[in-house]
């Protein structure tokens, strides 16, 4: 077979080098250059070239216009722009492709003179002979793609999980209190559920699985699944958590049924429940799964949605997730992105129940969630900003988690009770649909944003 | 739109006493449950006919290409421009239910994917 060449492309633009210069001792000390040798914590020592010749190597490079970053024990840190690199050393920078096996990310590429090219030291103020060796230093491949810790985005007010959250929502409280949700299983159906290194960092007790008609348990491309379920550690950091990749809504119900689950949250809906219209039969399948869930003692939590006439969100047996926004100056106020209204299909159902925390019209990209590198919802290095009542169900379901901690007893409709009646009530704004949020419970933000310390209070 | 033949139509299949006129509440949902037997016999029925098929409490949530749907169903599909959270495909007549599993079968329904709120 044919040895496969090494494709080799010339540079098409010029850029910045980083390069580490090793400093010629002159017999002073060995080379790490010098054939079979291996330097060890013994003898490092004899590697290290005098400080004198280090420095007075340092000042002749930068008289000669390189960079230089830092004059190391054994080598100085340089930069230079590509073309002087090529003039300084006399030789040709190419673009190479690393190999497979570096497992590099796209558009990964190496910047080096190719073996053969020419390389000379440079002559001038005698830096030929202080420089030994000098290698261009390739940017490192990231094991990580993502960061595990929220960025700071200065362009605006946002909530970084899992502190502001916790805190606008009374969790962190209950959270010193030894309640943060153990041995309580939440299954939430979504997008995917990708293991984020936030995830890991944060020591979260994290599962994905999938529904049989979707594959792929580890990948989650478009971000709001991974990111919303940020939210739900928030409040409930010690839950036992199942992420549900899903197609079929139905299907995902049942499967979720299945896990033997104590509150299943779900960020999603129809917006079908208008005026003038009953529920069609394409929908029937999921009523049953969503209300024998509940009947099996599954508390069960939907976003109302964002503007939708949401439902399974509409339906009286579960609990209805609406929006409450909080600036940077803790004023707490309904938001016109999220939903509110009287259920056509279910009379005398209002919709929201309570709320969880949600931004502002136009993009509501009011909250740093961790998503997969590349997934649509991405704004950079694996972080999105966004919420809606997606954000807002997952963040209930926690304060679910906790109150199933405290007492295992506490039914569905139990759980609904406590949280309605200690609900911070919200007084001011309006919803999407128009709705004015007043004292009392209303059709803007139901019975307020959820109050975990006070739920908890409730029954300790 | 034209389908071809790699689409897949995503369907529930209800079981006749879940698929009751009756509404459905916590009191009475028991009422609804077929007996997993008869789930079980559609289920087996479905997939002797590629149909991929999973048991839910109530009937099956299954998916097969949209000719073998029209096929089995007795039923013409057409793929619509939906609006989102609503079936990307409308059929013509109503999905008739094959004779073998006629009296166990209530509906037939070409479910959605959810919106994401």
């Amino acid at each position: 077979m044919a040895k496969k060449k090494t494709k080799i492309r010339t540079k098409t633009v010029s850029q910045n080098v980083n390069f580490e210069v090793v400093v010629d001792s002159h017999g002073q000390s060995k080379s790490i250059f010098d054939k079979d040798v291996q330097p060890t914590l013994a003898n490092i020592d004899d590697y290290r070239p005098p400080s004198d010749r280090s420095i007075e190597l340092a000042r002749k490079l930068q008289k000669n216009r390189i960079i230089v970053h830092h004059v190391g024990e054994f080598s100085i840190s340089a930069s230079c722009s590509e073309k002087k690199f090529e003039s300084f050393f006399k030789t040709t920078i190419r673009e190479k492709r690393p190999p497979r096996a570096a497992k590099a990310p796209p558009g990964y590429v190496m910047r080096s003179p190719a073996k053969g090219d020419p390389w000379k030291l440079p002559t001038a103020d005698g830096l030929d002979q202080l420089i030994e060796k000098a290698y261009i230093q390739h940017d490192p491949i990231l094991f990580a793609n993502e960061r595990p810790i929220p960025p700071f985005w200065k362009d605006k007010f946002r909530l970084r999980v899992p502190g502001d959250v916790a805190q606008i929502l009374r969790a962190t409280s209950v959270h010193k209190r030894n309640i943060t949700g153990k041995g309580v299983r939440v299954v939430m159906p979504d997008t995917g559920f990708y293991y984020h290194p936030y995830f890991v960092e944060q020591g979260y007790n994290f599962l994905a699985v999938t529904t049989p008609d979707t594959i792929d348990h580890t990948t989650d491309s478009n971000g709001h699944g991974t990111g919303e379920c940020a939210n739900l550690f928030a409040t409930a950091p010690g839950i036992n958590f199942i992420g549900l990749k899903c197609g079929n809504a139905t299907l995902a119900i049942k499967t979720a049924i299945e896990l033997r689950p104590d509150v299943i949250t779900c960020s999603w809906g129809y917006s079908v429940d208008k005026a003038g219209t009953t529920m069609p039969n394409w929908l029937k399948p999921l009523y049953l799964a969503v209300l024998s869930a509940v009947k099996k003692g599954i508390t069960v939590c939907f976003s109302a949605g964002n503007g939708h006439w949401g439902f399974p969100g509409s339906m009286p047996e579960v609990i209805s997730v609406g929006g409450v926004v909080v600036d940077e100056k803790l004023n707490y106020s309904a938001t016109k992105y999220t939903s509110g209204f009287e259920s056509t299909w279910f009379p005398g159902r209002k919709v929201p129940d309570v709320s969880g925390l949600c931004g502002v019209p136009p993009t509501a990209d009011y909250i740093i969630l961790p998503v997969q590198k590349g997934a649509s919802l991405e704004k950079a290095s694996g972080w999105g900003a966004f919420s809606g009542t997606s954000a807002a169900s997952p963040m209930v379901a926690g304060v679910c988690a906790l109150l199933k901690e405290a007492d295992q007893s506490l039914t569905p409709n139990d759980i609904k009770n406590i949280l309605r009646h200690t609900a911070r009530d919200i007084t001011t704004g309006k919803n999407a649909m128009g709705y004015k949020a007043v004292p009392g419970p209303d059709l803007a933000t139901g019975a307020g944003l959820v109050n975990a310390e006070r739920a908890i209070e409730t029954i300790l | 739109m034209e389908k071809n033949s790699s689409d897949i139509i995503e369907f529930d299949v209800l079981l006749k006493p879940a698929a009751s006129s009756k509404t459905a509440n916590l009191g009475n949902i028991e009422q609804f449950q077929p007996s997993p037997d008869d789930i079980e016999k559609c289920r087996r029925w479905f997939i002797s006919k590629q149909v991929k098929a999973h048991a839910t409490d109530f009937g099956l949530a299954c998916s097969a290409p949209a000719k073998l749907f029209e096929e089995l169903f007795r039923t013409k599909v057409k793929k619509s421009a939906p609006a989102p959270g609503t079936p990307a495909w409308k059929c013509s007549p109503e999905p008739k239910a094959p004779s073998e599993i006629e009296n166990y079968i209530g509906q037939i329904s070409i479910s959605a994917p959810p919106e994401l709120f």
